[in-house]
C-alpha cells in the first residue's frame, strides 16, 4: 500500500481566439478496489458550463464547452491516492469478451504475428494451453521492451501497433498498444490502461492481460520493464488509447495549439 | 389495379413539382434525381397482410431484445446461440454504447424490413434496416397525390389508407421523448433524403433542424428556436450515420453531428431515435441468426422466413457454398445498398475460382444465399405493361406497441430480370395498396 499526492497540470496557448470549443476530459482518478482517491483541487478555465459523466468502459470523465472566444484552456487537477494492489489490480467483472479482439490502432500484422508464433513455441504446449502464465507474459513484456526504443516525437496518438512495431520506435503508447497486440493475437484478453506513475513526467500507458484459466488480471508495464505495483495510479481504461484521451477537444477557429503538460507523483511519507 | 394508368404523367408532374427526389453521388459530384413513380399499385390482401403483420412484429421485438442484451448482459452469446466473433469482430458493434439502456429499452423504433415475394407467393425476408431506414415518404405522398389525381378510385377500392404514417411516427417519438419537443436532425438539403426529412417533420408536427440549431448544455440537449430562445429537446429522429452523430465520442471530423449528444444519451435524458450502435442487428452476417433470436427471446417458431443463407464460417455451410457456389448469391457484409453483391452464375469460370479463394481467406466477410425466384410485378416501361423483379420494405414502427404501416414502399428494377432494385441504382418505386376486408 502507498500513498501518494498527484498533479495534473495542463496548459493549452492558442495562437489566436477560438470559439465553439468543446471538451472531454479524462484526466481525473476514480475510487475503485485498487485505489482510493481524494481530489483537493479542480480548476478548469475558461469556463462556462462543465459536466461529468461515466463511459461504457466504466471511467468518469468530464466534459463541457466554451462556446465565447478564447486562447487558453488550462486544467489543473490535484489529489491525494492511497493505492493497494495486494489484493489484485484491475479488475473486469464483466464484458471480458470483448477484450479479446483487435481494434484498429492493435491490429497484428503480418510481422507481428510471426514474431508471436515464435515466441508461443517457447511457452504455448501443442494444446495452446500455458503453464506459466505470469511468467509467459513477463517473458514476453521482456521482448516487447528489447525491441523497441523509447523515443518521444517518433510516434503519435494516431500511430498503429504495426506501425510502431516496425519503426522500432514509440512511447507508452505504442509499448502498450503492441503488447495488446500480441497478447490479443494469442488469446490473451488484454486491457488498455491510462494514469500516472511516480515521479514527474507526462502521463502513463500500461497493460493489463487476463488469464483466462483463473479469471484473474496481471498488469504490466512494457515501457520500464516492470510489474505495475502500487506507485501506478489508473486514470481510465479501454480497448486502445483512443478510449483514454486525456484531453480530447474540437473547436472553430484558425489557430495553432502549444500545449504543455505535467504530470507530478509523489509518495507521502 | 391499372385505374392510375391514365394519371401517370399527371402524378409524375406532381411528384416533381413537390420535389419528390432523391440524391445520389456519382463520380463525386451531387445529382438529384426524380424518383420514378409506376402507377400501377402492388396490392396485398388482408390475408397476407395479416401473416405479414404478425411475422414483422415477431422479427422487431425479437431484434430489439437482442439489441438490449447484447449491449447489455449478452445472454445469447454466453447460451453460445450466436459466436461472440460475430458480434465483437463486427463494425457494426459499437464499443461506445456498451452498457446504453435507451429510453423505455427501444432501440429500432423504426425498421425497414425488406421482402420478397416467391413465385409459390410466399415471403422472404431480404434484410433488416434498423439503422434509419429511408422511403416512407414516397408511397405517402404518392398516395396522396394519386387520391388527388384519381379520388373516384379510393372510393372504388377498399384500400386502408396510408396517410397515418406521420401519425404512427409521432407516437413513436412522443413514446420514447424524455420531455421536451421532437426534432428531426437532417445533415441538410444535400443529402440523399432531405426531401423525406422535410416532409417527415412537417407531416409529424416534429421541428426540423440542423446541428447548428441544437447544442447540449449540461445534462441536456436544445434547440436554439427563431427568437433565439432555448427550448428542450426530448427526442431527436436524426437522419445522420452513428458515425457522425458526434464528433466528441465518434467520428472527430463529423461536421453534422453535435457535441457531446452521446454524453446526455448515455444518461438517459434525450430519445436518439433509432438508437446508436443498432448496426449490430442489421450486420448481414447476425441475419443468419434472426430466426434463432426469435426462438431463443420469444419462445415461438419464426413466422416469416429467411431467405435460406449459409455462412461460410460454419464448416458445412463453407463446403455447401464451395460446392454449390454457381447457384448462390454471395453477400459482403460489410456492404449496403446493393453493392458488394455478386451472383455466382454471372461470374466467368476464372473469377468463380479467385472469389472462391477469397470466400475461402476470408471466411467471415461473406454470407451466401439461395437465389430466390422472385414473383416478378407489372410495371409500366413505355406504355408497355412489363414484368419485373420488386421488394417490399415494410415499415415497422416500436413505440408502446409495435405496429407495422398498411403500405410500404416497393421498390423495382427498371431492366428486366435484374434483382437489383436500389434507388440508388436506378430503380423506381410503386405505392403498396394493402387491401381491407
Amino acid at each position: 500500500m502507498k500513498q501518494l499526492h498527484f498533479i495534473y497540470r495542463m496548459h493549452s496557448a492558442f495562437s489566436s481566439d477560438i470559439m465553439g470549443h468543446s471538451f472531454t476530459l479524462k484526466c481525473i482518478p476514480a475510487t475503485s478496489e485498487v485505489q482510493q482517491i481524494e481530489i483537493i483541487k479542480q480548476d478548469i478555465s475558461p469556463i462556462e458550463w462543465i459536466s461529468s459523466g461515466r463511459d461504457s468502459f466504466g471511467t468518469s470523465y468530464l466534459y463541457g464547452c466554451i462556446q465565447k472566444p478564447h486562447d487558453y484552456f488550462s486544467v489543473q487537477i490535484e489529489g491525494n491516492a492511497i493505492v493497494d494492489r495486494s489484493f489484485g489490480g484491475i479488475r473486469v467483472d464483466s464484458g471480458m469478451e470483448r477484450y479479446g479482439y483487435e481494434t484498429s490502432l492493435t491490429k497484428c500484422s503480418q510481422t507481428m504475428k510471426c514474431f508471436a508464433e515464435q515466441f508461443k513455441k517457447k511457452w504455448f504446449h501443442a494444446d495452446e494451453t500455458i503453464s506459466d502464465f505470469q511468467n509467459m507474459v513477463f517473458s514476453l513484456m521482456e521482448e516487447i521492451f528489447h525491441h523497441m526504443e523509447y523515443c518521444p516525437g517518433a510516434t503519435n496518438i494516431r500511430t498503429t501497433a504495426e506501425e510502431a512495431f516496425d519503426e522500432k520506435k514509440g512511447v507508452c503508447q505504442d509499448y502498450a498498444h503492441i503488447m495488446i497486440s500480441l497478447c490479443r493475437f494469442m488469446g490473451i484478453p488484454s486491457i488498455y490502461v491510462a494514469g500516472y506513475m511516480s515521479g514527474e513526467g507526462a502521463s502513463h500507458a500500461w497493460v493489463a492481460v487476463c488469464d483466462r484459466c483463473t479469471g484473474q488480471w496481471y498488469e504490466i508495464d512494457p515501457t520500464n520493464d516492470r510489474w505495475v505495483d502500487d506507485d501506478y495510479i489508473i486514470v481510465s481504461h479501454g480497448l486502445d488509447a483512443d478510449d483514454c484521451i486525456i484531453n480530447k477537444g474540437i473547436f472553430r477557429g484558425i489557430a495553432s495549439e502549444i500545449q504543455d503538460v505535467t504530470v507530478i507523483v509523489e509518495e507521502i511519507l | 389495379m391499372f385505374d392510375l394508368l391514365d394519371h401517370t404523367e399527371s402524378i409524375n408532374r406532381l411528384l416533381a413539382r413537390y420535389g419528390v427526389k432523391f440524391g445520389i453521388y456519382k463520380d463525386g459530384k451531387f445529382k438529384e434525381q426524380l424518383f420514378p413513380f409506376d402507377p400501377i399499385p402492388r396490392i396485398i390482401t388482408p390475408e397476407e397482410f395479416e401473416e405479414l403483420e404478425a411475422g414483422l412484429r415477431q422479427r422487431v421485438d425479437a431484434l430489439n431484445l437482442f439489441l438490449g442484451d447484447i449491449y447489455g448482459d449478452k445472454k445469447i452469446l454466453k447460451d453460445g446461440i450466436i459466436p461472440e466473433d460475430f458480434i465483437f469482430s463486427s463494425p457494426g458493434y459499437l464499443k461506445q454504447c456498451e452498457g446504453i439502456m435507451p429510453p423505455k429499452g427501444i432501440y429500432s423504433h423504426i425498421s425497414g424490413i425488406d421482402l420478397v415475394q416467391a413465385k409459390d407467393k410466399s415471403w422472404y425476408i431480404l434484410e433488416d434496416n434498423l439503422r434509419v431506414p429511408s422511403g416512407a415518404s414516397y408511397p405517402m405522398i404518392a398516395r396522396n397525390l394519386c387520391r388527388r389525381a384519381a379520388p373516384e378510385i379510393f372510393r372504388k377500392h377498399k384500400i386502408l389508407d396510408n396517410r397515418n404514417y406521420a401519425q404512427l411516427l409521432k407516437e413513436t417519438m412522443d413514446y420514447s421523448n424524455t420531455g421536451g419537443i421532437n426534432v428531426i436532425l437532417t445533415p441538410g438539403r444535400y443529402n440523399a433524403a432531405y426531401f423525406e426529412h422535410s416532409y417527415l417533420a412537417e407531416k409529424s408536427g416534429a421541428v426540423l433542424a440542423m446541428n447548428s440549431d441544437l447544442v447540449v448544455k449540461g445534462d441536456y440537449l436544445y434547440y436554439k428556436d427563431f427568437h433565439g430562445k432555448d427550448q428542450k429537446v426530448g427526442a431527436v429522429y436524426r437522419r445522420i450515420s452513428d458515425d457522425y452523430l458526434d464528433p466528441m465520442t465518434f467520428r472527430e471530423e463529423s461536421l453534422i453531428g453535435v457535441p457531446h449528444i452521446m454524453d446526455i444519451y448515455r444518461k438517459g435524458n434525450v430519445a436518439i431515435i433509432n438508437a446508436p450502435g443498432n448496426g449490430i442487428a442489421d450486420d448481414k452476417g447476425i441475419y443468419y441468426f434472426v430466426p434463432k433470436m426469435i426462438e431463443y427471446y420469444l419462445h415461438e417458431t419464426p413466422i416469416l422466413k429467411n431467405a435460406p443463407t449459409y455462412l461460410p464460417f460454419y464448416d458445412d455451410d463453407f463446403n455447401y457454398v464451395i460446392e454449390n457456389f454457381d447457384k448462390l448469391v454471395i453477400k459482403d457484409v460489410a456492404e449496403a445498398g446493393g453493392y458488394g453483391v455478386v451472383f455466382g452464375s454471372a461470374l466467368s469460370q476464372e473469377e468463380r475460382e479467385e472469389f472462391k479463394e477469397t470466400v475461402r481467406r476470408e471466411r467471415r466477410r461473406f454470407i451466401a444465399q439461395e437465389v430466390i425466384d422472385f414473383l416478378d410485378i407489372d410495371i409500366m416501361d413505355n406504355n408497355e405493361i412489363v414484368p419485373r423483379k420488386a421488394d417490399l420494405r415494410a415499415f415497422v414502427l416500436s413505440g408502446k406497441e409495435t405496429k407495422i404501416w398498411a403500405s410500404g414502399l416497393t421498390r423495382f428494377s427498371r431492366v428486366p430480370d435484374s434483382f437489383i432494385v436500389n434507388s440508388s441504382q436506378g430503380g423506381g418505386f410503386k405505392d403498396t395498396w394493402v387491401l381491407s376486408r
